[in-house]
């Protein structure tokens, strides 16, 4: 199944970059990615300083500048230099239009560069704008595998699914954890925009995380999370901050025995988060955030020691490729209370957005 | 063959449920509805075991079914 929900994730991500990245547009509209299209006309070009021999001259167009151009001064010249002759002896045939000085007017760019809706594993205020696809596929040193697919809807909420390579289990009590694989889950966030309401206001949103039931070390584990986080930017500089609200549980498949977190107390459930983005060349992020993660250890010989939440450390960089495409690599401490750095992972993760379904449905701000 | 449990005796308790979630109307004709919501689904859960909760997503469809009636038998038109 792993390999399976690898290769699913991988395709996904292949047809996210297959239909939003890279692809033109069909229409003609501007791609975010693309360059913007030249202002200069065909007759501008060549005849400002030194017209070449036969080549048609012409007056400056009428639209340059801020007044709008009339758009049959072209027809107009032609039917005067037709009355007069001017055109033929100028050489060119008099019966055919010159060309036109009119412009296509240019469309708004249909997608800018988005703020990422997560830091390197803290979630963030940001929410998908509406109809916006983001695809993620990460991998470590430690052979983990994650990523996520997920949709904005109606710039007030987004809908994903993903694995997360930060929950672990430690399957004997002299072993180091290993990361639960493929934990599979269920997101749902709502929230609203910076300065949305009014202004200075930080973004907010609330989410909710649940997984689906994942065996392992003959343990049947599940896992959901409760998550309030608000978001505020500085000029080039981003700050996240707040609370994690976790559930868990584990049940031995042979004996059926359950042992529930929300059993131990609620002050082991609840833990605050944080995370810093700051922006100090133009497309290139730093990113440092603290989470916390459920660690389940079957043998443990106390329910408290059974399931607790045990703090994640990691710091990196995040570099947008183009509008769409970012990619980030860093450092991950599974578990800074145990300052043990051989367990740190380095990992890499490539992110894309699609604008494909919000262009087919015709959603705008 | 379904067994009845009678080791304990048949009662009818009461509970609560909420939801929390968004509508986006995508369309005239079509709607997007997103939510987390806790469910009892047993006596004695709270809404702080937050592993029984839900996410949920679906949508509506609305069709003009008067107008379809009266395009194509004729009735429903006033």
């Amino acid at each position: 199944m792993n390999k399976h929900l690898v290769v699913a994730t991988i395709l996904s991500t292949l047809a996210l970059a297959e239909g939003g990245a890279w692809a033109q547009p069909e229409d003609g509209a501007q791609d975010a990615g693309a360059v913007p299209p030249t202002t200069l006309s065909p007759m501008r070009a060549p005849s400002q300083d030194a017209p070449a021999e036969g080549t048609p001259t012409t007056e400056p167009d009428e639209h340059v500048g801020d007044e709008p151009a009339d758009p049959y001064a072209n027809l107009t010249r032609h039917a005067q230099e037709l009355k007069s002759g001017e055109g033929e002896a100028q050489g060119r045939d008099p019966y055919v239009a010159p060309p036109t000085t009119e412009h296509a007017p240019a469309k708004a760019p249909a997608f800018k560069r988005m703020k990422a809706p997560q830091l390197l594993a803290v979630p963030t205020a940001r929410l998908l704008p509406a109809a916006i696809v983001h695809g993620t596929t990460s991998l470590d040193t430690g052979g983990s595998f994650g990523g996520s697919l997920r949709v904005g809807l109606g710039d007030v909420g987004e809908f994903g699914i993903e694995t997360s390579p930060r929950i672990r289990m430690q399957s004997r009590a002299d072993n180091n954890p290993e990361t639960v694989q493929p934990l599979v889950l269920a997101s749902f966030r709502m929230g609203v925009g910076e300065d949305r309401p009014f202004e200075h206001q930080p973004a907010l949103a609330l989410g909710f995380r649940k997984s689906f039931s994942r065996e392992q070390a003959s343990s049947d584990i599940r896992v959901a999370s409760i998550d309030l986080v608000a978001s505020k930017t500085f000029g080039k500089t981003s700050l996240h901050a707040g609370g994690v609200f976790w559930d868990a549980s584990m049940t031995d498949v042979n004996t059926e025995e359950e042992v529930l977190l929300h059993d131990t107390g609620t002050k082991r459930q609840i833990r605050p988060f944080g995370g810093i983005e700051a922006e100090p060349i133009e497309n290139a992020q730093l990113l440092v955030d603290l989470y916390w993660v459920p660690l389940f250890s079957p043998f443990a010989t106390s329910d408290k020691d059974a399931i607790k939440l045990r703090p994640t450390l990691s710091w990196g960089i995040r570099y947008h490729l183009s509008e769409k495409v970012s990619f980030e690599s860093g450092v991950r401490v599974p578990d800074i209370g145990e300052a043990n750095l051989l367990d740190a992972q380095i990992f890499g993760q490539l992110s894309i957005a699609s604008d494909k379904i919000r262009r087919a449905l015709g959603v705008s701000k | 063959m379904f067994i009845v449990d009678e080791s304990d005796a048949a009662s009818i308790g009461q509970g609560f449920t909420g939801r929390l979630g968004l509508r986006w109307r995508l369309h005239p004709l079509l709607s997007l509805d997103a939510s987390a919501g806790y469910l009892a689904k047993e006596p004695g859960v709270t809404p702080s075991e937050i592993l029984q909760w839900d996410i949920r997503f679906g949508g509506e469809i609305f069709i003009p079914w008067g107008q379809l009636a009266c395009q194509s038998i004729s009735v429903f038109c006033q």
